[in-house]
């Protein structure tokens, strides 16, 4: 497993910074679903089908999130970077349901996930002492307290997905590593697409066999095909 | 009649920076409305009149701002007010509904069976496009209403309601991609004993750990576990090759 160049690291930076702004600040583009911030970090390192088939794991097993009011949603972008880093630099899309590295991304990317949520809620904690500040200004009626929230809360939205981005790119790689060394080795393509079918049947209200079926077919279509 | 300045608009595009438990979007929201509360009567006052907790879909939040800065402007504070605190809860029901339970999981499902089929790029550039297209035009259009609107929107809540009509046609799309997605995977494998066993156990731990609202993450956790621990006993399965 070869270690992520020093720039390299640094465009993951940049784009994890862009992706934490994306996810949890509201600007809502969707390039941090796991799916596409996997697919941006593949074409930073030069290795876009490697990016495409982390991502995609990740964005299996959380297909469907509904990140609402105050609910612990995991850091899904980190996940997606963090699992196309320890993908081997070789790994393509032509086998990788059945790639048996695939179950080392996989389980670093869901653990960057939750270690990134956990961060978000720390920064929303930090958030919640400067806004008391804030709040009082305003209560004065100084708008530059407001103001000031506002862009403080942005830089530590940057700085943070800027730094654990950086860092699941060094460590990922080297974890990986020691992972395939211990024999982690399992083909989970199939595990992520069960997970994905039983949360996207329990996201609709009403199961209907036409549907049901027309899917069977146009799975079977697209496979032959 | 004097309109709301664009860069109340800009603002509501970072509506969620400063979110924190006690406020929510509280922050967001006041920052927004910043560039129309300078332009009312006593700009102090309207500072000081919408430090409160806010809550909404960022998606459908232009029209409830767009309409409260239209009405600010007008002076009229009783029902900025009330479009505040009766509209955002039940567009933001609407919003979370049509945007999180159906147009992304439709999309990403879309694009996984593209991934799945071998057309990576085209399968993930369509549906980033095609939901930027939808939220964005929606953004744009529900801040246009709702300024067009002001007090008025209470009543004409639906101009600015995402379309339900497709909601059931996208959710259409999420179960043939659900079924499609395991049988394309399957029959392209020419069907490999690994990928029938793991998506089987998969199926099992993932409707078990949905009706016990697990985290995915850990059912996907579990399932390697398993898979380790079934490679140690040398279980007869998919994942002992």
């Amino acid at each position: 497993m070869n270690p992520i160049a020093g720039t390299d690291i640094a465009l993951l930076a940049v784009l994890g910074a862009l992706l934490a702004l994306d996810q949890d600040a509201g600007l809502g583009l969707q390039l941090s679903q796991p799916l596409v911030a996997g697919a941006l970090a593949g074409l930073l390192l030069g290795r876009f089908e490697a990016g495409v088939a982390g991502g995609a794991l990740i964005q299996m097993i959380w297909i469907v999130t509904q990140p609402v009011g105050g609910a612990r949603i995991p850091d899904l972008a980190l996940g997606g970077v963090c699992a196309v880093a320890a993908l081997p630099s070789g790994a393509t899309l032509g086998t990788w349901l059945q790639n048996d590295e695939l179950a080392v991304a996989g389980v670093l990317g869901v653990l960057a996930a939750f270690g990134g949520g956990a961060l978000l809620r720390l920064q929303r904690r930090i958030q919640s002492r400067l806004a008391s500040r804030a709040t009082k200004g305003a209560l004065r009626g100084e708008t530059g307290a407001v103001a000031a929230l506002q862009r403080d809360a942005i830089v530590l939205h940057l700085l943070r997905g800027g730094a654990s981005t950086a860092l699941v790119a060094v460590l990922a790689p080297v974890a990986a590593a020691w992972a395939l060394e211990l024999g982690l080795r399992l083909p989970v393509g199939g595990a992520g697409l069960g997970l994905a079918s039983v949360a996207l049947l329990r996201a609709t209200p009403r199961l209907r066999l036409p549907w049901l079926l027309l899917g069977a077919l146009l799975g079977v279509v697209l496979g032959v095909a | 009649m004097e309109r709301p300045p664009l860069a109340v608009f800009w603002r509501t595009c970072m509506l969620d920076a400063s979110w924190h438990p006690e406020r929510m979007q509280g922050g967001g929201y006041l920052y927004a409305l910043l560039p129309a509360l300078a332009r009312a009567e006593d700009p102090a006052a309207a500072t000081r009149h919408h430090t409160v907790t806010f809550g909404t879909n960022i998606y459908v939040a232009p029209a409830v701002i767009g309409a409260v800065a239209q009405l600010e402007l007008q002076g009229e504070r009783g029902a900025a007010t009330r479009v505040r605190d009766w509209l955002a809860a039940p567009l933001s029901g609407a919003a979370d509904l049509f945007y999180w339970g159906a147009l992304r999981p439709a999309l990403m499902a879309s694009a996984l069976v593209g991934v799945v089929f071998g057309s990576p790029a085209l399968a993930v550039a369509a549906a980033w496009l095609l939901f930027n297209i939808t939220a964005t035009w929606g953004r744009w259009r529900c801040f246009r209403r709702g300024v067009a609107a002001s007090a008025r929107l209470l009543q004409e809540r639906e101009r600015v309601r995402p379309p339900r009509s497709w909601i059931v046609p996208l959710h259409r799309i999420v179960l043939i991609a659900a079924v499609a997605l395991p049988v394309l995977a399957i029959v392209r494998a020419r069907f490999a004993a690994a990928s029938l066993l793991d998506m089987g156990l998969a199926l099992g731990v993932g409707y078990y750990a949905a009706r016990r609202q697990v985290s995915p993450g850990i059912a996907f956790l579990v399932l390697v576990a398993l898979g380790v621990l079934m490679q140690r006993l040398e279980l007869p399965t998919g994942w002992n090759r």
